[in-house]
């Protein structure tokens, strides 16, 4: 744009000033013709020209102001100008056919001249003008310049759809007596319609430069018979002709196409060729037309073509899997890394089973690259040749193949009798090929008259009578439900009334469908037996389709009517269909992972049959959590993704088998294909790893990391919200009922003798293991070398005992009165709550440090209940009742110990805790997986993979608790809850602890000031995890699923139970591994020949030693990152680092998303390694 | 979906003597079935409002299931029960067709 011009002409004169415009600014033209004519580039250019005339975003000229602007809601991020722009010409432009577009974008000026004129050349629009105006303008003048033209260049084909303006003016054509009106009229309907087929039709030809004449008469008859079909005939032959594998060649065959000539009558065929013209009749389909027009190109014995044909290369051929692809048009410099045509129909062909390419090898079946015209393969069914070009994917390949390759290659499901074959029509030649099946008799046509059609079922006397039992029961159970509000279960002699009417009928389809598809001689002949199982089950499917609308409707009438009037009956209809889109909008798989959860929330369990094929809720809550986890940890972006999508080891065999086929194929030297292969062995590897962790308990991948489905499947495997609608004779879904015990009963107390190991025979009986000393107290390392100290002695003494409490407790009576509230109280809670008491352990332990102290004291106390005045319990060691009160003044009565004990708590590294949780954890997992099985110190070892030390305990530190071997039993169980389990159920595995390897500890020193500060981040992050483990477990119970029974797990609980630790176990193991692929995948490096792994390299040794709260900080908040300069420019400069970070904040959403536990870095200087770890382990778990 | 819950929906809907293939289309279109009844069911339990609500959730999930199922469990009373009424339903109507 010319800045300059503004100066000739002062646009901000007024008009009247100005007008005439002396000189016409310098503007250029608005449209470059640059073969763009879209809409944007005119309006783009359109700005430039009126640039002199604007301020910015206000229009400067009165001129410009004075054009009208209609109300146009302006698009995001436009301008006034734009919003003028549009409003006047816009709309003008956008619905405007091509060469009156082009001819506008050449020509529009903006001008301070009133009103609208053209002068030599030029469309100047100025003040006063409306749109319409402009238009009737444009278009006047327009037809006016196409008629200037006429004389020298032929007239473009007039739509046929404007029948009548064709008959009454092209028909009397050359006579020059068409008036503007009539021209304008057509040109304004024309502008005023969406662009017709016939008018696409005649701009590719007219792209091809191929003429296009038609026959007036016949078109417009054509037209008249067909009013609604002609459009669709137009793009039929549109379609066919820019399928045609070398259509811009076309020209090369014929100058011309001819449309409608009458040469039918000269027993023509539908399309020929003739002197180099194209006769096409209207009655062509557009198969043939392809045909035709492909049959042009192909060397031939000198039938066709007339004219000569081009240089055309030798045919080349090559073999993939036993079928011939023509490779004579392939063209490898178009194939770039990421596509390749010869790949994807070898892709394709990875994809088919052996059934089907047996059969499309024994039909000769054969593929034949062609270049990018080709849109989507086509099939040649008399060559047996699928055409694919470039573009085409393997889904297209396949998609063809199995849609209408191999249908045209079976034998029909109806097979036509030979009288009723036409006698004119010839049989299709079979090819040349090996038979598949040569010892076999050849199948000669069945004899088997057709019966009535399949459908006819439903006019059977069977359907008649299922429709009356049908309705008896339907209506039975919607009365008994709307009477007693619950569920009505038809009785058995019924319901088994109704199956055998419906296996009546199911009998009475199968029948018809034998009749229908006739008996072959064979009727071992697999593909027969395919087709007639697929057709069976698919009739019957629409049968028990139909049942369950029938059922339904006889059922709903029964029942009474909601809110919902005429209007909201309406717009359920209407939601109804919304959902009905959407869903069949999404993809299958992720329809079927949609499904997997609905069947979930219905009553079935994921990874159930493993175990004698029943539902056990409690052993996939473990499992889950340990798939779950697996998922998560390879989760993030496409990691993520792929994993998900991976979830058989059948697919990771053909995503390897497809990439293996593409690395062989590549252009890349030897060397490198043979880098690649190795990795993808390596990714192999990795993937089915994760295959055989994940089989048996996941379910769809779509669904493996997503936090809504594992929060429904787990609401529904713990048996929340099961109805009794569930249970059904022989149903497995009923075996989540099976493992519901009826509740127990509160515990009758019956004070028995203390028991003791042997003693204790109760199934329900649970052990807990002492507490260890180097939990609570320093441990080992100098043991060897220092004599044990003096063991403190039991504060017998009332005096020392008064003493100690007020030592330790700021309200040393309360602990003579710790009440037991409700009925979830246990010996657990009474111990937390006397410790509440304890400044140091209520203000500034975490939950893992309390979990250690209570433990401590709870077995201290149920090792001799009697020592410190408690009662003891058979079942549960100490007994603690409903509305009691507990005295602990003689169990926290020395104060020496509980400072100890305190201090140990407190000296506990962020390891050490996160351990204690762990163990709890797992213990807490196993434990409500096998209920009532005793936990020995083997059991527990089992279940954390490590053999505890039993005997660790001197005798001579702690008295009575020391050197207790045995396992106490746990809390009193305070009164049956109705659910079946109890708080304490839930908290004693948090106190159970185990006993490492390891030696006793020396009395600890009080630990340094700043260790027993309050650690917020840590406090909150392990307080959250326990409170989300409660509140898991708290579902549990809730939902009754988890009992204590002997019985039950003898079933196979037990197994199932030990399977899914154990992997839980070897996850963790996995933790390690996982995260070094991780890092390696971020940070790894491929040098010549040479990998250095990601753990090994400068830019992961800089990162994991920085604190994982100050980077991820950095991340999110760059501006107000305290990190020292060197490492902030580091960290802003590399895209690896980013990544990094990207991934672990993704798991960091998965924690929060899978258990809603804002998982971050601890405060105190986690690295960025121990923090991904942690993560890491965490994710595991969950 | 994992062979032995395909397995066991197989079983319990009477397709236990196809072959695999089978068994997994007809669980495919059970599904669809069972998803299609109910969403019926929970679209006539929703109050306008909720009927607006689920109508932008659909526009709004593109593949996200999740989001349509977790506001079905949220917004519609007793979603867990219809499911197993419809499940219940679906079976009942099944049974004896495919043995």
């Amino acid at each position: 744009m010319d800045n300059n011009s503004p100066e000739k002409i002062d646009p901000n004169n007024s008009p009247q000033e100005n007008f005439p415009s002396p000189v016409k600014p310098e503007i250029k033209p608005l449209y470059e013709k640059q073969g763009n004519n879209r809409p944007e580039t005119i309006i783009n250019s359109f700005l430039e020209n009126v640039r002199p005339y604007t301020n910015g975003r206000d229009i400067r000229t009165d001129a410009f102001k004075s054009l009208p602007i209609e109300d146009v809601p302006p698009r995001e991020g436009q301008t006034d100008l734009c919003i003028k722009i549009n409003s006047v010409i816009g709309p003008f432009i956008y619905n405007i056919n091509t060469p009156v577009l082009e001819w506008v974008g050449e020509h529009i000026y903006l001008v301070d001249k009133p009103g609208i004129s053209y002068e030599d050349g030029r469309l100047n629009i100025g003040p006063g003008v409306d749109r319409e105006q402009i238009q009737s303008f444009i278009l006047e003048k327009f037809a006016e310049e196409t008629k200037a033209a006429e004389s020298t260049e032929p007239i473009p084909p007039i739509p046929p759809n404007l029948a009548e303006p064709v008959e009454e003016t092209l028909g009397e054509q050359g006579e020059k007596d068409e008036s503007e009106a009539e021209l304008h009229k057509r040109l304004r309907q024309k502008d005023e319609q969406p662009r017709s087929k016939w008018a696409e039709l005649s701009d590719l030809l007219s792209e091809l430069d191929v003429e296009f004449e038609f026959n007036e008469e016949q078109v417009a008859k054509f037209d008249k018979a067909n009013p609604e079909k002609s459009e669709e005939k137009y793009n039929e032959i549109k379609k066919a002709i820019e399928y045609c594998s070398s259509k811009n060649s076309l020209k090369e065959k014929f100058s011309t196409i001819r449309f409608g000539y009458p040469q039918i009558e000269q027993n023509l065929p539908p399309v020929s060729l003739e002197g180099g013209v194209l006769y096409v009749d209207l009655g062509v389909n557009g198969q043939e037309l392809i045909n035709f027009l492909n049959s042009l190109f192909i060397p031939t014995n000198g039938e066709i073509p007339e004219t000569p044909e081009p240089m055309t290369k030798e045919k080349q051929t090559e073999i993939i899997a036993g079928i011939e692809i023509d490779t004579t048009l392939y063209d490898k410099n178009k194939s770039s890394e990421d596509y390749d045509v010869k790949s994807e129909i070898g892709k394709a062909l990875l994809y088919l089973n052996d059934q089907e390419i047996e059969l499309l090898k024994s039909k000769g079946f054969t593929f034949a690259i062609k270049d990018e015209s080709v849109l989507f393969p086509t099939y040649y069914e008399d060559t047996k040749t699928l055409d694919v070009g470039f573009g085409s994917t393997k889904k297209d390949i396949i998609l063809a193949i199995r849609t209408t390759v191999i249908p045209s290659m079976q034998p029909a499901p109806n097979p036509t009798q030979p009288e009723q074959i036409p006698a004119s029509i010839p049989p299709l030649p079979e090819p040349i090929s090996p038979p598949t099946h040569t010892l076999e008799p050849i199948p000669t046509p069945t004899t088997v008259t057709q019966e009535a059609n399949v459908s006819n079922w439903r006019e059977s006397e069977e359907w008649k009578n299922l429709e009356e039992t049908r309705k008896s029961i339907a209506e039975a159970e919607a009365r008994a439900q709307k009477e007693t509000g619950r569920i009505f279960e038809p009785g058995e002699i019924a319901m088994s009334e109704y199956d055998k009417k419906k296996e009546a009928v199911a009998e009475k389809i199968k029948e018809s469908i034998k009749a229908e598809m006739g008996t072959p001689l064979n009727a071992d002949d697999p593909e027969y037996k395919d087709a007639f199982q697929k057709r069976l089950n698919d009739e019957l499917f629409e049968f028990a389709k139909s049942e369950n609308k029938a059922y339904k409707e006889i059922f709903n009438e029964g029942r009474e009517k909601n809110w919902k009037d005429k209007a909201g009956e309406m717009a359920a209809a209407v939601l109804n269909s919304k959902f009905a889109k959407w869903y069949t909008g999404i993809n299958k798989w992720v329809r079927l992972g949609a499904t997997t959860v609905l069947f979930t929330v219905g009553g079935y369990a994921l990874g159930t049959a493993a175990v004698g094929g029943t539902v056990l809720s409690s052993a996939w809550y473990a499992g889950g959590r340990g798939i779950r986890g697996a998922a998560s940890i390879l989760g993030g972006g496409a990691a993520r993704a792929a994993a998900e999508n991976r979830w058989s080891e059948k697919d990771i065999d053909n995503e390897v088998k497809e990439r293996e086929y593409v690395i062989k194929n590549s252009s890349t030297s030897i060397v490198e294909k043979s880098k690649e292969l190795e990795k993808l062995r390596a990714w192999e590897e990795n993937e089915k790893k994760w295959a055989k962790i994940k089989k048996g308990i996941i379910t769809v991948g779509v669904g493996a990391g997503a936090g809504i489905l594992a929060g429904l499947t787990e609401g529904v495997a713990s048996g929340k919200g099961l109805g009794t609608a569930l249970e059904s004779k022989g149903g497995k879904v009923a075996s989540i009922q099976e493992h519901k015990l009826p509740p127990r009963q509160g515990y009758e107390p019956t004070p028995k003798p203390l028991p003791t190991e042997t003693s204790r025979p109760e199934p329900e009986q649970f052990k807990v293991v002492a507490p260890k000393p180097e939990e609570v107290v320093e441990p080992k390392a100098t043991l060897e070398k220092t004599p044990e100290p003096a063991a403190p002695k039991p504060a017998v003494e009332e005096a020392d005992i008064e003493s100690s409490l007020q030592k330790m407790f700021e309200h040393p009576d309360n602990l003579k009165h710790i009440k037991v509230e409700g009925k979830v109280d246990s010996f657990w809670d009474v111990i937390k709550k006397g410790l509440d008491e304890n400044k140091q352990y209520r203000g500034e332990f975490t939950e893992a440090q309390k979990q250690n102290v209570v433990t401590f004291f709870t077995n201290k106390g149920i090792s001799d209940p009697a020592k410190y005045n408690l009662i003891a319990d058979p079942d549960f060691g100490v007994r603690v009742e409903p509305g009691k009160e507990v005295n602990l003044s003689k169990l926290f009565g020395n104060a020496e110990e509980l400072q100890k004990v305190l201090n140990g708590a407190a000296k506990k590294t962020l390891e050490e805790q996160q351990e204690i949780l762990d163990r709890s954890a797992s213990i807490n997992a196993y434990l409500h997986e096998h209920q009532g099985v005793k936990l020995t110190n083997d059991k527990v070892a089992e279940i954390l993979n490590y053999k505890p030390k039993a005997e660790v305990l001197a005798g001579d530190i702690y008295g009575d608790e020391a050197g207790t071997t045995e396992i106490a039993p746990q809390d009193t169980y305070t009164e049956g809850a109705e659910s079946g389990l109890s708080d304490q159920e839930v908290d004693k595995n948090f106190g159970t602890e185990i006993i490492p390897d390891e030696e006793p500890p020396k009395l600890a020193p009080t630990p340094p000031e700043e260790l027993l500060k309050p650690k917020t981040a840590i406090q909150e992050q392990l307080e959250n995890e326990i409170v989300e483990a409660k509140k898991r477990i708290g579902d549990l119970k809730e939902n009754n699923v988890v009992e204590n029974s002997v019985a039950e797990n003898n079933v196979g609980g037990n197994r199932q139970g030990l399977r899914t630790m154990n992997e839980d176990v070897a996850l963790a193991q996995e933790v390690d591994k996982i995260f070094k692929e991780n890092v390696d995948e971020i940070y790894g490096k491929r040098k010549w020949l040479r990998k250095i792994d990601g753990i090994n390299t400068e830019e992961w040794g800089f990162m994991k030693r920085l604190p994982a709260n100050k980077v991820i900080e950095y991340f999110r908040d760059p501006e107000n990152s305290d990190l020292p300069k060197n490492v902030l420019q580091e960290l802003g400069t590399s895209e690896k680092h980013r990544g990094l970070v990207e991934r672990v904040t993704n798991w960091i959403g998965d924690a929060h998303s899978k258990a809603q536990v804002d998982f971050k870095p601890f405060d105190n200087g986690e690295n960025m390694e121990a923090f991904i770890k942690r993560l890491g382990t965490f994710l595991m778990k969950k | 979906m994992d062979e032995n819950f395909r397995k066991k929906i197989a079983e319990d809907f009477g397709l236990q003597n196809m072959d695999s293939r089978e068994q997994e289309r007809m669980v495919e279109k059970i599904g669809n079935l069972l998803f299609e009844s109910v969403v019926e069911r929970s679209v006539d339990a929703m109050d306008e409002q909720a009927m607006g609500d689920f109508d932008k959730t659909i526009e709004d999930a593109g593949s996200d299931y999740q989001k349509v199922i977790s506001f079905l469990k949220e917004r519609v009373p007793g979603f867990e029960t219809i499911v197993s009424e419809e499940l219940s339903r679906l079976k009942r109507a099944t049974s004896g067709i495919f043995a």
